[in-house]
Formats: structure tokens, sequence, C-alpha cells
């Protein structure tokens, strides 16, 4: 019977759960195994939002658990999969999740982004209803979910760019990778660097280029990130740009919506909709008309 | 159909049969070091009171039959959250305390369906709430300083809509 001895003197070793008499046991009588078993659960990054609020023993385990980062971003293979083929193309980029839940909406005073949301529950479809007055708040940087990559940089680390080639090829290549969200832009400087641009609109006939280089490439591999605030504020500068004298007033605060079609042919389409105080869409950055929107 | 028994921490003993009891993977195990044959000697669950693991036992006899877990599908892990099947989730309307007794019985049992049931309960317990909601439900103390508090609250300023 030694083996009973030795499993009793295992299962001593454990805690009992002494609860206290207060109504409700705390979480902390789970063992953090288990609490981080739970945390597994909740792929709603507004859930880790909420939770990163909550105690200091919650906020380490969300933001410092590689694998709870993980479920803040979607890799690109599940939309291939949820579709039913596979583009082929072999290389996996991982979006922040934050764009799965319709728009990131922004309200822009200036030129800058003074307000930030995401849409708790569906959101609401007329821009007409949009409440006219808010406070304005900037979220400070180094926010927990807002500052982090907006692509997991795991999966970035996945493409291999190619010194070698020359603009044309690079072309060639950059088509071959569109349902894969990257396209890739000769540099200056060749081969110290390559921006990526980032495909908006199904056409990409209107690339948004990066002249900044957020994306360095080293060794043939892209190894810095952008932040999802970086790439929120760039989208709308950019988009503030193309819409001076087409009833786009700095001087009024607008209502800027970017989001992401992550499901219509598996590709990563950005788009940015500026809309006006008066809650009529300005023009959206595709270059299509407000009337030609569905 | 076999039948063994097993012994509570409140000395409880329980007889249960033997295809039920090896949902947990420790029982299954001990079994089979010790070749089966234990029907004359209860098994001590030395983490487990009475209450708790009659729950258990419960959540056995209607999972007897199930078919073991597919092969983990990690990336699948995204969708899976609200998941729990009907009978699951009248199964844990229990308070609070003793939904974390079962998880920790399960945990310790080594019944893994069991666990991922109670874990996906506190989960859908988190979901929708705001951070004092959830300090609430869970009576979690918040050991924030104030002045960390108002860094946290400003850097989650996102408007809710």
């Amino acid at each position: 019977m030694f083996l009973w001895n030795r499993i009793r003197d295992l299962t001593m070793q454990q805690p009992t759960t002494d609860t206290t008499p207060s109504t409700a046991p705390p979480t902390s009588n789970l063992p953090p195994e288990i609490l981080l078993e739970v945390f597994h659960q909740l792929v709603d990054v507004r859930d880790h939002i909420a939770a990163v609020q909550v105690c200091r023993l919650w906020r380490s385990f969300l933001l410092e658990t590689t694998t709870l980062r993980a479920l803040r971003y979607i890799p690109y293979q599940d939309f291939d999969r949820k579709l039913g083929f596979g583009t082929g193309i072999g290389k996996s980029v991982a979006l922040h999740s934050i764009f799965d839940y319709g728009a990131l909406k922004c309200r822009v005073f200036d030129g800058k982004i003074v307000k930030w949301s995401i849409p708790r529950a569906t959101p609401i479809p007329n821009p007409g209803d949009r409440p006219q007055k808010v406070p304005h708040c900037v979220i400070p940087q180094g926010s927990p979910i807002l500052d982090e990559p907006l692509f997991a940089p795991e999966h970035i680390h996945d493409i291999v760019l190619d010194y070698e080639m020359d603009e044309e090829q690079l072309d060639k290549l950059a088509l071959g990778y569109e349902s894969a969200l990257c396209m890739l832009e000769v540099d200056a400087e060749k081969g110290a660097s390559i921006p990526i641009r980032i495909s908006m609109g199904m056409l990409h006939y209107d690339v948004l280029q990066w002249d900044e280089h957020k994306y360095l490439v080293l060794d043939g591999k892209i190894n810095t990130v952008i932040t999802i605030r970086e790439f929120a504020e760039r989208l709308v500068e950019r988009t503030e740009e193309k819409l001076k004298g087409r009833g786009y007033d700095a001087a009024m605060e607008h209502n800027v919506e970017i989001s992401c079609d992550m499901n219509q042919m598996a590709r990563f389409m950005f788009s940015v909709d500026v809309f006006h105080p008066d809650g009529k869409l300005v023009r959206d950055a595709n270059g299509m008309p407000a009337f030609n929107r569905p | 159909m076999s039948t063994i028994k097993l012994l509570s921490s409140d000395n409880a003993e329980l007889a249960v049969d033997k295809e039920v009891a090896e949902r947990s993977i420790l029982i299954k195990n001990m079994l089979e070091d010790v070749g089966g044959d234990m029907s004359d000697q209860a098994i001590p669950i030395p983490n487990v009171n009475e209450a708790v693991l009659r729950k258990v036992i419960e959540w056995c006899e209607h999972h007897k039959s199930d078919p073991p877990p597919p092969a983990d599908e990690d990336s699948d892990s995204r969708k899976k959250s609200t998941d729990i099947e009907e009978w699951d989730q009248k199964f844990m309307q229990v308070d609070q305390e003793m939904l974390f007794e079962i998880i920790l019985a399960a945990n310790y049992l080594d019944i893994k369906p069991l666990l991922d049931v109670g874990c996906k309960t506190v989960a859908n317990m988190i979901k929708g709430k705001s951070p004092e909601e959830i300090r609430k439900t869970f009576n979690i103390q918040n050991d924030f300083t104030p002045e960390e508090e108002d860094q946290i609250r400003r850097e989650n300023e996102w408007a809710e809509e």
C-alpha cells in the first residue's frame, strides 16, 4: 500500500482550499495554472482590456504570458482555413484582434487622434446617431493593448525578403504577396531597408507607403514592428492629406473608422472612413465617393 | 461491472463503477499500477470532500461514454470558448465556492474535460464585465496604488460606444 501513502504524501503538499467565510471565494484560491487556463478561454480583446485593470496578478498574466498575448492575434492561416482553401503562400501573418469587432474608431481633431474606441457590442451602422461631443482623452504611451504590435512579431519574422531583386522582380513578388497583406518596395538605399506598403482596397491601387522605416529588414528578415497606435496615427495622417479640399476641415472633429476586412478573399484589407461632424461620410480612403459605398 | 470505493477527505466511502471512476486519469493510473483489483479497499482522495466528490462522480457518470477528446488542435482555441453543452451548463450552476472546488478536484483527479468546462464557466463569468464588476464577482482586492490606478485608467480609456 506504499502507493496510497505516496499519493497521500504528494497531495498533502498542496494547500487545501481554505475558503474565507465571505460570500464569494477570491479567485486567488485558484492556483496560477488554473487561472491561466481560465484566461486562455478569453478570446475577446475587450475582455483582456478589462482584465488587465483588475489586479496586479491578472495584469501580469495577461500582459506577460506569451500564449495569452497570442490570443490577441489572429493568424492568417485561420482565415485560410475558414474559407476552406489554402493560398499556397505558406507565409503567416497574425493581425491584432483589435480589428475583429468592426472598426477601430477614433475621434480626430487638428490632425490628432483625441479619442479611441472599440465597439463594445455590435457596431451601430448609422453614423448620424453618433454623439457630437465627447471629452478628449489621449491614451498615454505604453498602453497595454493600444501599443502592442499591429502584427505579431513572431509571425512577421516569417517573411523573408530578397535584397538582390530589382524593382520589377519585387513588383512581381509583391503581387504574389498580395493576399498575405504585405507589399514590398525597393528603398532608395537599396538593401539597407525595405519599407512595406499595406494594400488598401480590393484593387490595391491606393497604396499606403511607409516612408519611415518602421519595418527594418536585416538579414533578409523584418525585425521591427509597428504598434496599433502608430499604424492608426499614420493612416489618419495620410487620409487627411488626401481629404484636404474635399470637404474635410482639420479644425472640426471628425470620426474616423479604421476597419480591416479579414474574411473576403482571405486578405487583410484596411479601409479608413472619415465622417464629417454632421455624420456624413466624407469620402473613404479608397478614393470611393460616399455614394459608392455598399 | 466492477465497482470500486473512493474515500473522501472527510472519510465518506462512495461506491462507484470502475468505468466511471476511470474518467479520472489519476484513478485510472492508480488502478493500472495495482493491477486493477481494488474491490476491498477504498481509494483515498484526500483533497476532495464528500460533497465535491459526489458532484465529480455525477459528472463522470453522465460523461462515462464520451469519446476520448480529439487530438489537440490548438489553433482552434479562438473559437471554442462559449460552447459548453447544456447538461454541463446546468451541472455548473452551483455557488462559486463549489465551482472552484470542482475545478480543483478535476485538476487533482486529472479529468481534463471537466477541468475545461469549469474553466470555461469561470471565463464566462469574466466576459463582458468591467474591471470593477470582475473584482466584485470574484472578491478580488484591487492592489494597485492610487497612482498606478490612475495610470491604468488613463491607458485604458477607450470610449464605450
